[in-house]
């Protein structure tokens, strides 16, 4: 995992990085690639002069760039010193126009001849022969850069804000899921729990052979939902164990006229699948499909074919707890289908029949194999 | 002396096995077993009982439901031991 993060960041760094070397390397060339006329005739020297000033120049915004993107615009987001903002950025760009100002004047006086003979010939261009400290365009020009500069710089910094709380959000999210999950997962039925101790008091009290057997099978439940359902995901094998106990337990209470079938084939011994998401049906089932007078019958089958998980489970309804319902909207069901819907979504489907006679439940699910 | 004349009700036969196991010990007491609150509702009808064990979570009519739709001649000859086997 550590690895994977740093291989992440260094390429996803890579790729921010060649995002500003190309903006800048843009930024500095283009005042060059559009020839202004009246630097065609000027002398070399004067011409390197304006290159490297420029360049100067633009060297001096994109520290301003930097600056305002990691330690300005950011104080302003989280210390809202408004105020403050303002006036650092008026400071900078009086700082820009007069070192801009004070190097054209430079290169101007060195060249008071040939600006002269421009202005001749182009009275537009009447501003680079005179001797003023601040010119017009060029005025413009900075100020329009400079807030072109900062607009960016303020706007990737406002971005990086949002991504960086919208992750941070997502984490919290991601976490409660968890565990919400996890408490979900250990729900065992108190109901079952200790009817089934008083089963095998009555057991023990009668000196059934049973008794032990029972014993063990509890245990194993309990150790399996314990500590097993903890991990991530089952083998399918265990889980089946896992039911043929339960049931198993649950058929010491139930009277013989009851027909109870669990079919399931043998299985491949490397598929795996989210723990406890059959259970809840099983025990549906022997809630309300159980009769004391009369004759009732309870099939649970579970088949595999190549990666899809087939759980069919019918009983007859009789009448119902008055404080629960039928249709799944009870606790347990609810619980499963919103496993399902975490673990597999979109790679099951689940069918619940619930008709005033019978309760089908036919649950498919696309297992991923490990 | 009277025997008290007991009814217990539960879904759970092995809980109605032990109850009746511990009451068999007590002479003075005879036990009837119900195993839904129907079968209940009917002993009552024909029988008199003393003493009323009743497991209050149960498929159907829960015990305490049946308990308030008992007819009132009943109540007078009724003591209420109430276990809940859960």
């Amino acid at each position: 995992m550590p690895l994977d993060r740093a291989l992440h960041l260094h390429v996803l760094l890579n790729f921010k990085i060649w995002i500003h070397l190309t903006g800048w390397a843009a930024f500095i060339v283009s005042p060059f690639l559009f020839p202004l006329p009246f630097l065609k005739p000027l002398p070399a020297y004067a011409f390197q002069y304006l290159v490297y000033s420029r360049i100067g120049i633009d060297l001096l915004l994109m520290g301003i760039f930097y600056f305002n993107l990691f330690r300005l615009t950011p104080r302003l987001i989280s210390h809202n010193n408004t105020l403050s903002f303002i006036l650092i950025l008026f400071g900078f760009l009086m700082l820009i126009i007069v070192i801009d100002s004070f190097s054209f004047i430079f290169l101007k006086k060195h060249l008071q001849g040939f600006f002269l003979e421009v202005s001749k010939i182009d009275p537009i261009r009447k501003d680079l022969a005179s001797s003023r400290f601040l010119s017009p365009p060029q005025l413009i020009t900075n100020i329009i850069v400079f807030a072109l500069i900062i607009l960016v710089s303020s706007l990737l910094a406002v971005l990086d804000d949002r991504l960086r709380q919208k992750a941070y959000s997502q984490d919290i999210i991601y976490e409660k899921v968890k565990s919400e999950l996890a408490i979900l997962k250990l729900q065992i039925s108190p109901h079952f729990l200790f009817n089934t101790l008083n089963n095998i008091r009555w057991l023990t009290r009668t000196k059934s052979d049973q008794a032990e057997k029972s014993i063990i099978e509890l245990s194993d439940i309990l150790r399996y939902m314990l500590y097993q359902a903890v991990h991530e995901q089952v083998y399918l094998r265990e889980e089946i164990n896992y039911l043929t106990k339960y049931i198993n337990l649950q058929k010491l209470r139930i009277s013989p006229h009851v027909k109870i079938d669990f079919f399931h084939e043998a299985l491949p011994g490397h598929i795996k699948i989210e723990p406890l998401l059959l259970l809840p049906f099983v025990e549906n089932a022997f809630k309300f499909g159980i009769h004391s007078e009369t004759h009732s019958a309870i099939t649970i089958a579970i088949q595999l074919t190549d990666k899809e998980l087939f759980f069919f489970c019918i009983n007859p309804c009789f009448d119902l707890p008055s404080h629960e319902f039928p249709n799944g909207s009870g606790l347990g069901l609810q619980n499963v289908k919103r496993r399902l819907d975490l673990y597999y979504p979109m790679k099951h489907s689940l069918l619940i029949e619930s008709t005033l006679s019978q309760f089908i439940v036919n649950l498919r699910i696309t297992l991923a194999n490990e | 002396m009277n025997k008290l004349h007991c009814l217990a009700v539960d879904d759970e036969p092995f809980a109605l096995d032990i109850l009746a196991d511990d009451i068999g010990k007590i002479p003075e007491l005879t036990l009837v077993k119900a195993r839904s609150a129907y079968e209940a509702k009917n002993l009552l009808e024909y029988g008199q009982f003393d003493l009323l064990f009743l497991d209050i979570q149960m498929p159907g009519i829960s015990g305490l439901q049946f308990l308030t739709e008992l007819q009132a001649p009943h109540w007078l000859s009724l003591q209420l031991l109430s276990i809940n086997m859960q």
